[in-house]
């Protein structure tokens, strides 16, 4: 959350759940009207699919052929509500039908199949077809929020231990690590560009100072010229 | 100079936009349609195409387009055709497009123009009725105008469209008609400055949208009773122009608050707060407002008649402070 990056394209990552659907189709219409290649993508969960807001954005932009994609991360909870509790149809690709988008469900831990969907619907939405809903299957290994692992029995009591040993190992980095076919010496190279790049990151946020009283403006407003 | 309407000095600041800058397009539901903006986007459809978007009753997700096309550097202007259907668009409006900015650290600007339309009497009842300008003056992040001649419905919807911000732009029907002087070019009325529309000594009345007619007429008549009113049109409600309703209140010591919303909590409240705070012992009178009551907008014409205050609630009230 708060994530923003816009000289690769990260336009901001609001914490209000499926807020920024409608806004990755905002996005897909400039690149229709302005008659460019881009292509925008929404990222949401599974809790995401019960806010109204998500499919009004997907009628409008299948209505319109915007060239967004939609893909959701199932990770099989809402914060804490496992998703047959939460949906009346836990197929979340299948919502597609309604909108005459393409839909469909793919293992999220594996980053070819992901990238080969992604591919594809990206290839879709240039050629002027549309948007695509792409939902991966996954898994959190962490808890919703803070350290908690919401482990049954302990502090927040969500899920059963076992589930979450066997999707640990799905872990995707181990599997893309079988399909590189990268000897140990470059493995480990990438590991240590990794952990430095992290390293670094967090030295510098130690280091910087926090923000001084005649900042609590800063940003709100743009200077009008 | 040449005279236009309220409705037609709308349309053509859109359509000098629209000419002029290929970043800006218009989007809402019934753009194409009179029985939704009057005729303020006349011809606008078929003059610039695909740059006029007629949308699907979706407030939400169109207002999170609109969003999203800003902050990928268009320019959008987003019709609401009634304040009340923008209560289903909040989160957007207020969550997103009023913090995107300083959430994510001044890095993204929101460049969007919301124009909302007023649309009230004739038997519409509550839902179809609401003049809402208070609440989104409430939230930090948004700007609100609100024009009351067509002169300033033009400056301002090309200032609100170049303001780089989250702009509410509300127009209000009873208005559409309204003729007045408007230049053929573009122009610009500042955004932040309210203007004396009657200048006055004995009493100052800050006003918006349809009550600055309103006020107006109440001033001319106020003469013949030997009171010098001095009628200020807010034209924007945040940021509120401080300084020049201080200016007149030190001057006349008496003040009105005129809005055309419900008055508790309200624009008028925060004006009478303002000048209390800022003029302590210097008033001559107390300050008065004049508002609708806190009801909701009745269905029946012979109830509409007195929820809708005009220029006799103005004269009445003002003739209690002298």
């Amino acid at each position: 959350m708060h994530i923003v990056a816009p000289e690769v394209g990260v336009l901001g990552t609001p914490p209000i759940v499926a807020a920024s659907i409608p806004i990755a189709v905002g996005a897909a219409l400039s690149a229709s009207l302005r008659k460019n290649d881009r292509v925008s993508v929404s990222f949401f969960g599974d809790g995401a699919v019960n806010e109204g807001v998500f499919y009004e954005s997907l009628n409008f932009a299948s209505l319109r052929k915007l060239p967004v994609i939609f893909v959701c991360e199932n990770n099989s909870y809402a914060t804490h509500m496992p998703s047959a509790k939460i949906l009346a149809n836990t197929n979340i690709a299948r919502k597609a039908d309604a909108f005459r988008i393409p839909g469909i469900t793919i293992d999220g831990n594996d980053a070819i199949t992901v990238y080969r969907a992604v591919k594809e619907a990206v290839e879709r939405a240039r050629r002027g077809k549309g948007p695509s809903l792409i939902e991966c299957k996954t898994y959190r290994w962490r808890g919703h929020v803070g350290p908690d692992d919401n482990i049954q029995g302990r502090h927040t009591d969500i899920r059963p231990r076992e589930e979450l040993e066997k999707w640990i190992k799905k872990d995707p980095i181990k599997r893309i690590e079988l399909v590189l076919n990268i000897g140990n010496e470059e493995k480990e190279e990438i590991l240590r560009e990794i952990k430095n790049k992290i390293n670094e990151a967090v030295i510098f946020a130690e280091n910087s100072p926090y923000p001084q009283e005649e900042d609590l403006s800063k940003g709100l407003f743009r200077e009008t010229v | 100079m040449r005279k236009i309407s309220y409705a037609q000095s709308i349309r053509e600041a859109t359509d000098q936009l629209m000419e002029r800058n290929k970043d800006v397009f218009l989007i809402g539901q019934g753009v194409t349609s009179p029985w939704y903006v009057g005729s303020t986007c006349d011809g606008l459809a078929k003059k610039f195409n695909e740059r006029v978007i007629d949308t699907p009753i979706s407030e939400a997700a169109i207002t999170g387009a609109a969003i999203g096309a800003s902050i990928t550097k268009l320019r959008p202007i987003l019709v609401h055709p009634r304040l009340d259907f923008m209560y289903l668009a909040m989160d957007q409006i207020i969550n997103q497009a009023a913090n995107w900015r300083y959430m994510f650290g001044g890095k993204i600007d929101v460049s969007l123009v919301i124009r909302g339309i007023i649309n009230r009497g004739g038997e519409q009842g509550a839902q179809h009725s609401q003049a809402i300008q208070a609440i989104f003056a409430h939230i930090p992040g948004l700007k609100v105008v609100m024009p009351a001649t067509p002169y300033d419905a033009k400056g301002l919807l090309i200032s609100a469209v170049y303001d780089g911000n989250p702009v509410i732009y509300i127009d209000d029907r009873w208005l559409y008609r309204l003729e007045g002087e408007v230049p053929e070019e573009m122009y610009r009325v500042p955004i932040g400055k309210a203007d004396i529309k009657n200048e006055g000594k004995d009493i100052t009345i800050v006003t918006v949208s349809y009550m600055v007619q309103e006020s107006l007429k109440a001033a001319e008549e106020l003469k013949e009773n030997g009171i010098s009113a001095e009628v200020i049109d807010l034209r924007t409600v945040k940021p509120l122009d401080k300084e020049t309703i201080l200016r007149s209140v030190r001057k006349t010591r008496r003040l009105v608050v005129v809005d055309t919303a419900w008055k508790s909590f309200g624009i008028s409240a925060e004006i009478s707060a303002m000048v209390s705070e800022n003029t302590f012992n210097l008033l001559k009178a107390p300050i008065k407002r004049v508002s609708l009551p806190d009801i909701p907008a009745p269905a029946s014409s012979a109830l509409e008649k007195v929820y809708y205050p005009n220029k006799d609630n103005v004269i009445k009230t003002i003739k209690t402070l002298f």
